[in-house]
């Protein structure tokens, strides 16, 4: 067993143990509490701050969202967020660690597409029926692109090039979303990539404009700069409609190939919420992402804001989940 | 020029000043404390400077990034404890410059080294940030960067102090070390005893932490004696003087085009180019046998070279979008939250940014070298603290300091580890440095040498006939050989002068 | 591990097989502690059998790793001409081995180095060393159950562990390191508990 998860174990035995040592002081006044929440449809949560880990380290796209999201969540919840980093493991660590703790509302995680991948590319422990999901907060397409100076005008010449010889394409890193993508338009049209690692979307857009690899896949945020500045050529975006930020781009399906990519997020919590939690939740979430400033914010990142509800999300993440372990098995 | 006088126009603004002072008092302070990195304090106050205007943003944040930079030498000096990554490399003389009672003549040197390597940066920066950016971004490939690496590997050579193979085995710890976790490449896990918490390897700040502050805090408490003095006694004098001022003419040169130049590679920052720069000001030294034992031109080259990153560092993240360092990549992000993004394309549809953002670390430089200079008399008081307090403090600080990182005690645990790690080696002879250097070269050599030939579809003599590539390969050759050779030079001498002293102590200088 | 008396400076080889196997020998440290040396007991002494010991232990190091790398999971092996994960703690460990055997040879026919840098392990520390690391542990245990509550008069109330723990490793540590007095252990650890709690748990928003 996972010395970790047994620390957690007894840390969370240990939490019970003197919170049931505080129920007998308390009996008589928590009783009647009870009553009134089953009797009344609204629900007394929540009674003190809730915590919202994210898998990323400070600064990064997960971590502002979320901390966009939190802001506004705190507002309408009337309480405190506390945005706590768990990174490690391409997100498996806090994953891992959120499926652990108790189901009732006080420990949310926002789930980046990840969620959906960790375990097929690392046999993490990660599935989506370990969690409560409870709401898609945004969306970043994929988008795939050239260096200015490349022969490649469009998909099309890109991919009947591929088919001659394997061009190099760029992504993230290996096991994420956008190395899935470019081995499912591999598949798709019969090009042959051959898929170069890095260390994030920005280095890999880099290597393509300094001339080392043929092409990338990547997010549409990385690709807005050299995009704007002329050092970029973005060839189409994953998604199925025109993105903002590249007006007159094509995507995937306009250029033949009907794929659809991208980094989403949304926010979960372990499995088993108690209904009216689950309730008050989804309800807090639907409309902290309907806000202004939640909007305002994404807009700004390059994010789109994509908002499914928790059954909505929780059939695409298995959906996307059963996808994965397919592209990438 | 019109952008030139509106960059520095909107700096006149007094809540800018406000902006820059918060950052500074901010940067000294995480600097200072192990585990707290700028890159944390930036993430942070990027959460509340958001809500900023662009310039005052950028005035908190620029000005922790350069303020840490200057306050994480400081326990490196005093208490062989790195604040952060970059400052590893000035324990190597900051630590025994202190022993030898010239703590403040360590310090002062140190910030003046740091100073100097910022404002060299930044001249780079201003003049030519988008050509130097692009050129390196296209010369630059992953081959190059193992071949780079390789040669960065060599230092391992001279970092050796006493015994080579001791030395080299700790390489070959450390480059072990670097190598458990995910390999990025492929994403097959290795050596992680099938925990999550080992899936990304050891932590670099845990390891550094352990190694060099909890190690030594180890050492001290095995061989305490109530009749022992204090490890330092004395801060010494502050100022140096005109021969030691000259000495450091020499190695601010030489390490400080170190530090620029691999300030300009997105992967490698302040730490690597720390090692760098102080060994290369050693090659050229004419009292090389000093360097790691208090050396004035070993602290001056360690701290130009590693400072002189953060220009490198602004200009590949400015002129190119691509993070130089862990700080940029957060700054990055709270730019594109403010409409800004970094690229060639800032240069021209925004001068008056670039203008004020090497503005305010011009700024932000000059406050922290006087705050530094200034501050640090007060410390003297700190020398009175008996053994006991400092211990447990450090020990603490040290455990809050890397818990901080991860919010997981899995760190806390790893970094004590390495100080059990880190007092054996030390007892047993076996050199911190190239634990250090295997641990962070030794993941970006495999993961360069794997991408490039997955470019070169697995062709290795395609990968290493590159001019480049084979030009610096046979640099890391050569710098590795003409220590070897010498070393082995220097023992048959020494051997052959001991031969006519048999009376005397048979140990060689230098072993091997 | 037996206590036996030990010969001229080999305290710190016992001093490091001591913390490897993780078995405390406080009555063979405390044996060794009182061999004078010619060098009255401040430097360490060079020592034939440290410098064995530890060139066996990273020969035997490196062999595990050898037999560990060939060991690494490859989810599909690599094409030709790439390398996989097992190829660069492969290339790590054969040169481990070289260097090892050669730094073996070394110890068993050579001179052992001079260790003049380094200062003799005093008696008793070892044990302090130990007790100050146990401690951590302790720490390190409770503070991971993050918070408790307390009943008091029908009352509840939620608290966090660290500001009841820390001070009191704080305290404990002190002692150990031979501090007393109250000031030394009432106050000092307070008033660094708080500072932390301040800095950390207020200012930078880590969760204690």
């Amino acid at each position: 067993m996972n010395p970790k998860k047994a620390l957690v174990g007894i840390a969370v035995a240990a939490l019970s143990l003197s919170l049931v040592g505080c129920t007998v002081g308390t009996a008589a006044e928590t009783k009647p509490k009870e009553d009134a929440a089953a009797a009344e449809p609204v629900s007394t949560f929540p009674e003190k701050p809730i915590t919202l880990i994210v898998q990323a380290n400070p600064g990064g796209g997960s971590d502002l969202s979320s901390r966009a999201l939190a802001d506004q969540l705190s507002r309408i919840l009337d309480t405190d967020i506390i945005v706590e980093n768990r990174p490690g493991a391409g997100g498996a660590t806090a994953m891992e660690y959120v499926a652990g703790l108790p189901a009732d509302g006080y420990t949310l995680g926002f789930g980046p597409v990840e969620i959906a991948m960790l375990n097929t590319t690392q046999g993490a422990d990660v599935l989506p029926e370990n969690y409560d999901l409870l709401g898609q907060i945004m969306l970043a397409p994929g988008v795939i692109s050239v260096s200015a100076d490349s022969p490649y005008q469009t998909l099309e010449d890109l991919i009947a090039a591929a088919k001659g010889q394997p061009l190099t394409v760029g992504n993230s890193g290996t096991g994420s979303i956008w190395e899935a993508a470019a081995k499912a338009l591999a598949g798709e049209s019969g090009a042959q990539f051959t898929n170069v690692p890095h260390e994030g979307g920005a280095p890999a857009v880099a290597a393509v404009i300094g001339g080392q690899i043929d092409a990338v896949v990547s997010g549409a945020g990385e690709a807005k700069a050299g995009n704007d500045d002329g050092t970029l050529r973005v060839l189409a975006v994953l998604h199925d409609e025109e993105h903002p930020n590249f007006p007159g781009i094509p995507t995937a399906a306009e250029a033949g190939y009907p794929l659809e990519f991208g980094g989403w997020g949304g926010i979960y919590a372990p499995a088993g919420l108690p209904t009216d939690v689950h309730a008050t939740l989804e309800a807090a979430i639907k409309e902290a992402v309907a806000s202004d400033e939640y909007q305002a914010f994404q807009k700004n990142a390059g994010n789109l804001v994509v908002y499914r509800n928790s059954a909505d999300w929780t059939t695409f993440v298995n959906e996307q989940f059963t996808r994965f372990a397919e592209l990438l098995g | 020029m019109n952008g030139f006088a509106e960059g520095m126009a909107s700096l006149l603004d007094p809540t800018v000043g406000l902006c820059l002072l918060l950052g500074l008092g901010l940067g000294l302070l995480v600097g200072a404390f192990p585990g707290i990195t700028a890159t944390m304090a930036v993430a942070l106050a990027a959460g509340f400077t958001l809500t900023l205007e662009p310039v005052q943003g950028l005035a908190v944040l620029l000005t922790i990034y350069v303020a840490a930079n200057f306050g994480d030498r400081v326990p490196s000096i005093l208490v062989n404890t790195p604040g952060t990554p970059a400052s590893i490399a000035t324990t190597f003389d900051g630590y025994p410059m202190a022993k030898q009672g010239r703590a403040g003549l360590a310090l002062t040197i140190s910030a003046l080294g740091s100073a100097v390597g910022i404002l060299a940066s930044l001249v780079l920066f201003i003049a030519v940030a988008v050509p130097l950016a692009t050129m390196a971004n296209k010369l630059f490939g992953p081959a190059e960067m193992f071949a780079l690496v390789v040669f960065g590997l060599t230092i391992m050579v001279s970092i050796s102090s006493k015994s080579l193979l001791k030395g080299l085995l700790a390489g070959v710890f450390g480059l072990t070390l670097g190598a458990v976790g995910t390999y990025a490449i492929t994403n097959d896990a290795r050596f992680t005893l099938g925990l999550t918490d080992m899936r990304d390897g050891f932590s670099f700040i845990a390891v550094i932490i352990g190694l060099f502050g909890i190690g030594e805090l180890f050492d001290q408490l095995l061989t305490y004696r109530k009749s022992k003095v204090k490890p330092i006694s004395s801060l010494g004098r502050w100022w140096p003087n005109k021969s030691e001022v000259k000495q450091m003419g020499k190695p601010m040169l030489v390490s400080g085009a170190v530090g620029l130049g691999v300030g300009l590679v997105p992967a490698a920052g302040g730490d690597i180019a720390g090692l760098i720069g102080w060994d290369r000001a050693r090659a050229v030294s004419k009292r090389p046998q000093d360097f790691g034992k208090g050396s004035i031109e070993g602290i001056t080259a360690s701290d130009t070279a590693s400072s002189a990153t953060l220009g490198g560092s602004l200009t590949t993240t400015m002129a190119l979008g691509v993070p130089g360092d862990s700080v940029m990549a957060v700054m990055i992000g709270s730019m594109m939250i403010w409409g800004i993004s970094p690229g060639p394309g800032l240069f021209t549809n925004r001068p008056d940014l670039v203008v004020s953002i090497a503005g305010i670390m011009l700024i932000a430089t000059i406050l922290s070298l006087g705050v530094s200079l200034v501050r640090m008399k007060g410390m003297v008081k700190l020398l009175d603290v008996p053994n006991h307090y400092l211990w447990a403090t450090i020990l603490i600080f040290c455990v809050i300091g890397t818990y901080a990182t991860t919010n997981n005690l899995t760190t806390v645990i790893m970094m004590l580890a390495f100080g059990v790690v880190g007092v054996i080696l030390k007892r047993t002879g076996f050199p911190a440095g190239p634990v250090v250097l295997g641990m962070l070269l030794g993941p970006l050599a495999e993961k360069e040498l794997g991408r490039a030939l997955l470019i070169a579809q697995g062709d290795f003599f395609d990968v290493v006939s590159r001019p480049l590539t084979a030009a610096m390969l046979g640099l890391a050759l050569i710098s590795l050989v003409v220590p070897i050779v010498g070393r082995l030079r220097a023992r048959k001498k020494a051997a052959a002068a001991l031969a006519a002293l048999p009376a005397e102590r048979e140990h060689a200088p230098t072993g091997v | 591990m037996s206590p036996q008396p030990l010969g001229l400076g080999t305290d710190d080889a016992v001093a490091a097989t001591t913390i490897a196997a993780t078995a405390p020998a406080p009555e063979a440290e405390a044996e060794t502690g009182i061999v004078s040396t010619v060098d009255p007991d401040v430097v360490a002494q060079p020592s034939k059998r440290l410098e064995i010991i530890v060139a066996a232990a990273a020969l035997l190091f490196n062999v595990i790793l050898l037999v560990a790398a060939q060991s690494i999971e490859l989810r599909r092996a690599a094409d030709p001409g790439q390398i996989d994960a097992r190829f660069w703690p492969t290339i790590l460990a054969l040169l481990g081995i070289g260097l090892a055997v050669a730094r073996l040879v070394i110890a068993i026919v050579g001179k052992p180095d001079e260790r003049d840098d380094l200062e003799r392990v005093q008696p008793g520390q070892m044990g302090k060393l130990l007790i100050a690391l146990a401690l951590t542990a302790g720490f390190l245990g409770v503070w991971s159950w993050k918070t408790a509550t307390l009943t008091l008069f029908g009352l509840v109330i939620g608290f966090k562990l660290f500001v009841i723990v820390a001070p009191l490793y704080l305290a404990a540590l002190l002692f150990v390191f031979g501090a007393r007095g109250w000031k030394s252990l009432v106050i000092y650890p307070v008033v660094t508990t708080g500072f932390i709690y301040l800095l950390f748990g207020q200012l930078l928003r880590i969760a204690l």
